[in-house]
């Protein structure tokens, strides 16, 4: 299309970039408030156990402690810590108390204190006498299914949580599978992850008995839904909480749900004082809801000898731990986004999850998505090897179109430029003369090829409406208060490039205001990788409207049409003689301070619930070498290019997706959350034992963009959010192959599954 | 619990602060002197985000005892920018997206500090090398890399 | 507000006898502070609950990398192993330690912690050890009214436990002189650059002529303490540092370790490596010695 663009598409700094090279920002685990008490928790040390009786009275007279809470203290109210719940209509299961009655995971909130500094608040949590009756526990899908196995939930008879339930299904299995003249199969494993940002969860919370409000510093994604949740679960009406977000030093899914922010609450309802929750490491990560609970996949891909695929099958399996949480919906989010990829008539899906008792689940970056398209995309290699078809052609052959069926029924795929993206990336890896390389010797090198296509915003599954409201100042700057949920991911900065695009405004001029549910108007918040392109278009549109209104009044001043005017370069002109015209600044001022009687202040806003299907496509190169005697795999080059539709700003587009690489990476070689299958603890609980990569495990990496603009999109912009962190799993275990010719189905592929694999092939 | 009356020079500015013994430098920056730049995230070394510049050496104050380190220079991220005036290090941060959500942001510009101080014109692999020990869970690293690389002169 | 430690009596020793005296009278429930990385992280997760900490940083002239007059290598307690990374008399003269200790993720910890410290955590999985040991590496050791000598190797008892008694203090590592012909290398697996060895291997060969007249292979994280593996040893001295001749050594060497599976490796794949380690490590040494196997 190739527009004329002064402020999109540059790469401009963060908006709070300043703050936090200062070391000024404020984050939740920096803050201080006058009178704040130090809270902390009381945790089940048993998997599975009823809380028989609890005696707080030593606890309460120790002094310094100004609150002790159990669930004796509030009424017993179902609540979930998923505040996602609300974006789904009839929403999941609430099955969590505030303090458990029935301990269902090693760490489950037994009771709460709060004290006036964290060593009298230790040493009140020792002071707290709980009888358990210890019941017996099971830690694996395997045992929690077994006949006799101890039921953990009332509701769920044999421990199921999500009974086998397909998603989407299309055509006919039989008739798919009959058609096909090669098929292709494999039992997959994959390693929930922890999002392990550097801030440890952390929250605050401060309650006004004259007022009745309750405002809390959350590191929630999800503001305003998080209020809704905090508000159900203490029986307030939603006006009464206030939620505000200070930087969050985490993210990546994390902040889909509660973690500290329920118990805080009631400490500083109790203490009529501030209470900080402040998790350490070990807690953080014992506590924190992981990725999303699928573990085990059976898929099966058929093909025609052309390559012409004719049907997927694919049973998953899910280990939600001890709560529902997101369970339901990142079951449907993970099996009906495997539907965009690739044009198979027949598809059927299927998910069974259950419970067990260690931490629940919740979401990471790439939602249900990783483990599908793991899987996907090392069968599709499997297909191509068996079929004699190069990989990239048969990605480009086979990716669905533009107008093809999207992750859910009714979608259509609105663009794609996946073939620029596998073209550019076969070309810059050697894709060609690297697959034709020998393979001998002690290190052997292969490359390898994944490609997917997301989403931008999670519509039309789960609600997904935005507001922006633009408030002009006297200046002409405008203050524009939206609701991202601000993680650091860049959104605020580009839904401003927004702003002063439409407005003819510099970047400086708008000021984004974002952190606090009484200021925002209600948006979802961030996730779903749909902050750029919701709340995008709710700012373009508001953007466009409050344009309107400028014009207006200009108009009126200069004495001319509207129509005959233009907006650029911070001031209002008539388009035929530029000359003539008038500053934003002026406009806005007279507004306000219009002794004509025509004084307002000007505001716009819109309310958008995005209805496309706009997907972000991506493909993913590696080059890589094995060395046969350790089973290490040493990445020589991995090379990512995004179809991002339209880059915003591409400094901050690259910045997503290096960041997913660095994560893919983690997920594919090294995270693995261990929890033990002896005793349902977290084993990997600090990041001596659950390894991101340093800087030094990074491989050469390259982020490329693909700027074809998607005709929905806000100036034709699709998400990057989440896209960054799919491929590096299921590119480098086909790389793996290329090289040495195993197929390793369990993530994360450690050498150690590397040399069984060379060890069972006779290497 | 002894307490103790000790000097910290802390960017340049001495502070008289009752102490314990128990008390580590990153608890005193934060409590005491409202730095909270350096701030305490996994505990045992693994991180960087603590890390400050004592003597000019880089160290991770949620190791260190408060006690151990009285009178001498403690340089925090808040003592970096003079005035309004970033140092080079912060303007290239700032400049080439080098963080997100910022969290390990003053530990990582403090060890290319002493990186840079030590190694003017660093090549691309002793970048790496001199910021093996601060974890960034955001930015995957590679505009970490080239902020370092455009204050240093690019290696060449 | 937020304090991780426990209370403890914090005392600072200004000479080593003070240092001694201090250990000595508290009985054990003492704890020396060097670098304070081992010591600290124990203190906040609760595995060490010392009633005293006794810092020894003000012992002046502790810290220092020299030669004495037969040429052995002294390394003061306080010396920090950034300090011997980029000290040119162990770059030159001892590369095995020199590697291991430059492979090291974090400047910080570098910068932070000391060799001796490091071996007096006594974690088997110490990068310092083997190259130490490998090295011949003796520790010298004050105590109330006494000095002992323990060659390294000998120092642990298990995992977490050396040999000192209340009131010693480790005050040098001493490394013999390396004589014409001696070649050292280390090797480490590790999960990622900044984890501990899943197994980590250090050499010390001398050859003359072309004969192995001496050969120390020291294994690490795969025994509760390092791993002298004699009999591998015993393999290669007195004979040409032929490809079978290695190979065979190696394959010694995996069975006299006796790994754990944990969350960073299995029994089988620790064995594996130390194989492929302690062969590589030789090739390495004869790569950088000159000498050319031959099958």
């Amino acid at each position: 299309m190739g527009q004329k663009l002064s402020v999109v598409g540059k790469s401009l700094p963060l908006k709070e970039a300043w703050d936090k090279v200062t070391g000024k920002a404020q984050y939740s685990t920096t803050m201080n408030l006058p009178g704040m008490l130090v809270g902390k928790i009381l945790r089940s040390p048993h998997a599975h156990a009823r809380i028989v009786s609890i005696d707080i009275s030593k606890a309460r007279a120790l002094p310094g402690v100004k609150a002790v809470v159990t669930a004796n203290d509030f009424p017993k109210k179902l609540f979930t810590v998923n505040v996602m719940h609300w974006q789904l209509d009839g929403g999941e299961l609430m099955d969590m108390y505030l303090f458990a009655d029935v301990a269902r995971y090693i760490g489950d909130p037994i009771a709460a204190v709060a004290a006036v500094n964290e060593e009298i608040a230790k040493e009140a949590l020792a002071l707290i006498h709980v009888e358990y009756e210890v019941l017996p526990a099971v830690f694996t899908v395997e045992d929690a299914v077994k006949e006799g196995a101890p039921q953990i939930r009332d509701n769920a008879a044999g421990n199921i949580v999500v009974p086998p339930m397909s998603v989407f299904p299309t055509g006919d299995m039989e008739q798919g599978f009959k058609e096909a003249d090669v098929v292709v199969e494999g039992t997959y494993t994959t390693s929930k992850a922890i999002q392990a940002g550097m801030e440890n969860a952390c929250s605050i919370a401060s309650y006004n008995s004259g007022t009745g409000r309750l405002t809390v510093w959350s590191q929630t994604q999800l503001p305003h839904m998080a209020r809704r949740m905090i508000a159900h679960l203490f029986d307030m009406d939603e006006g009464r909480v206030r939620i505000i977000q200070p930087y969050a030093g985490n993210g990546f899914g994390a902040g889909t749900d509660l973690n500290c922010e329920p118990q805080c609450c009631a400490l500083a309802i109790k203490a009529c004082a501030p209470v900080k929750i402040m998790y350490d490491r070990a807690e953080d990560f014992s506590n924190r809801l992981t990725r999303e609970h699928i573990c085990k996949i059976e898929m099966k891909i058929g093909a025609k000898q052309d390559g012409t695929p004719t049907a997927l099958k694919a049973k998953y399996t899910g280990d939600a731990g001890a709560y529902m949480a997101k369970t339901a919906s990142g079951a449907g989010v993970a099996l009906a986004s495997n539907i965009t990829c690739y044009e198979i008539p027949n598809i059927y899906q299927e998910i069974e999850v259950v419970y067990t008792n260690h931490v629940a689940c919740g979401a990471f970056r790439g939602f249900g998505g990783m483990q599908s398209t793991f899987v996907r995309e090392t069968l599709v290699d499997e297909i191509c090897q068996k079929v004699g078809m190069d990989p990239v052609e048969f990605r480009m052959k086979f990716h669905r179109k533009v107008g093809g069926l999207g992750w859910f029924p009714g979608t259509k795929i609105t663009s794609c430029a996946l073939d620029k993206c596998l073209e550019i990336g076969a070309e810059k890896i050697g894709w060609k003369e690297k697959r034709a390389r020998k393979k001998e010797g002690i290190r052997r090198k292969g490359v390898g090829v994944a490609c997917m296509g997301w989403l931008s915003g999670a519509q039309p599954m789960l609600l997904e409406l935005s507001n922006a409201l633009l408030k002009f100042n006297e200046d002409g700057s405008c203050n524009m208060i939206v609701t991202p949920g601000n993680i650091g991911q860049g959104c605020l900065g580009s839904l401003s490039q927004i702003a002063a695009e439409v407005l003819g405004l510099n970047y400086e001029d708008i000021h984004p205001i974002s952190y606090d549910t009484d200021l925002t108007e209600w948006s979802v918040g961030t996730h779903a990788s749909r902050g750029l392109y919701c709340l995008g278009l709710a700012v373009k549109k508001a953007a466009e409207n409050a344009r309107e209104q400028f014009l207006r009044r200009a108009a009126n001043i200069l004495k001319v049409a509207p129509v005959e005017l233009a907006m650029g370069g911070k001031r209002i002109y008539v388009a035929a003689d530029p000359q003539k015209g008038i500053s934003v600044a002026d406009v806005a001022k007279d507004a306000i301070y219009n002794y004509s009687g025509n004084s307002e202040q000007i505001t716009a806003r819109a309310s958008i619930t995005p209805t496309a299907f706009a997907p972000p496509w991506q493909a993913g190169f590696v080059d890589l070498e094995v060395d046969m005697e350790t089973g290490q795999v040493s990445i020589i080059k991995w090379i990512t290019v995004h179809d991002i539709g339209k880059a915003i700003n591409p400094m901050t587009v690259e910045g997503q997706l290096d960041g997913g690489t660095g994560q893919g990476i983690g997920f594919a070689l090294y995270e693995d959350t261990i929890i033990s299958t002896e005793n349902g603890k977290m084993v990997a609980d600090g990041f001596d034992k659950y390894k991101i990569p340093s800087i030094l495990d990074m491989p050469d990496n390259e982020s490329l963009l693909v700027e074809e603009e998607d005709p929905t999109g806000p100036f034709g912009a699709k998400s990057v959010g989440e896209s960054g962190i799919f491929l590096q799993a299921p590119a480098i275990a086909n790389a793996i192959y290329d090289a040495v010719g195993v197929r390793i189905r369990d993530v994360p592929i450690t050498p150690e599954r590397i040399m069984s694999a060379l060890k069972a092939k006779g290497q | 619990m002894k307490k103790e009356l000790a000097t910290f020079i802390v960017n340049g500015v001495s502070h008289d602060v009752v102490i314990t013994s128990n008390m580590t430098l990153v608890e005193l920056l934060r409590d005491e002197l409202n730095l909270t730049g350096a701030r305490e995230s996994c505990g045992d070394g693994d991180c960087g985000c603590c890390t400050v510049l004592i003597d000019g050496k880089p160290t991770l104050a949620c190791l260190t005892l408060a006690v151990t380190v009285k009178r001498k220079n403690i340089l925090t991220i808040e003592g970096l920018a003079e005035g309004e005036n970033l140092h080079p290090l912060q303007k290239s941060f700032v400049e080439h997206g080098a963080l997100q959500c910022g969290y390990c942001t003053p530990g990582m510009i403090l060890s290319a500090k002493f990186l840079l101080d030590e190694n003017p014109n660093p090549k691309r692999e002793e970048v790496k090398k001199g910021l093996g020990g601060n974890l960034c869970r955001c930015t995957g690293y590679n505009k970490i890399i080239k902020a370092v690389l455009s204050v240093g002169g690019g290696g060449k | 507000m937020f304090r991780r430690l426990r209370n403890f009596d914090y005392q600072e020793a200004e000479t080593v006898d003070e240092a001694v005296g201090i250990l000595y009278s508290c009985g054990g429930k003492a704890a020396v502070l060097a670098g304070g990385v081992g010591l600290i992280g124990d203190m906040k997760r609760g595995s060490k609950s010392p009633e005293v900490v006794v810092s020894i940083k003000k012992i002046s002239d502790l810290d220092y990398i020299a030669k004495n007059e037969s040429d052995f290598l002294r390394i003061g307690a306080l010396t920090s192993i950034r300090t011997a990374e980029l000290s040119p008399i162990i770059r030159a003269g001892y590369p095995a330690l020199f590697d291991a200790v430059s492979q090291i993720a974090s400047v910080q910890v570098k910068t932070m912690s000391t060799l001796v410290g490091n071996l007096c955590v006594a974690t088997p999985a110490s990068d310092i050890a083997p190259p130490l040991a490998a090295l011949g590496a003796q520790l010298i050791i004050s105590g109330p009214g006494k000095t002992r000598y323990v060659p390294l190797e000998h120092f642990y008892l298990g995992v977490g436990k050396t040999v000192l008694e209340p009131g010693e203090l480790v005050t040098e590592v001493l490394v013999p002189s390396v004589l014409p012909g001696t070649h050292s290398a280390f090797l480490k697996i590790a999960r990622t650059r900044a984890d501990i060895a899943k197994v980590n291997v250090a050499v010390t060969i001398r050859v003359v002529d072309g004969i192995c007249q001496e050969a120390r292979i020291v294994l690490g994280s795969v025994a509760p303490t390092v791993v002298r593996a004699k009999t591998a040893e015993s393999l290669i001295l007195s004979n040409r540092l032929e490809s079978k001749v290695i190979e065979k050594a190696a394959q010694a060497a995996a069975q006299e370790v006796r790994p754990i599976t944990d969350i960073r490796s299995t029994e089988e794949y620790r064995k594996q490596m130390v194989a492929v380690l302690v062969r590589r490590a030789l090739e390495k040494c004869c790569k950088n010695s000159g000498e050319v196997n031959t099958v």
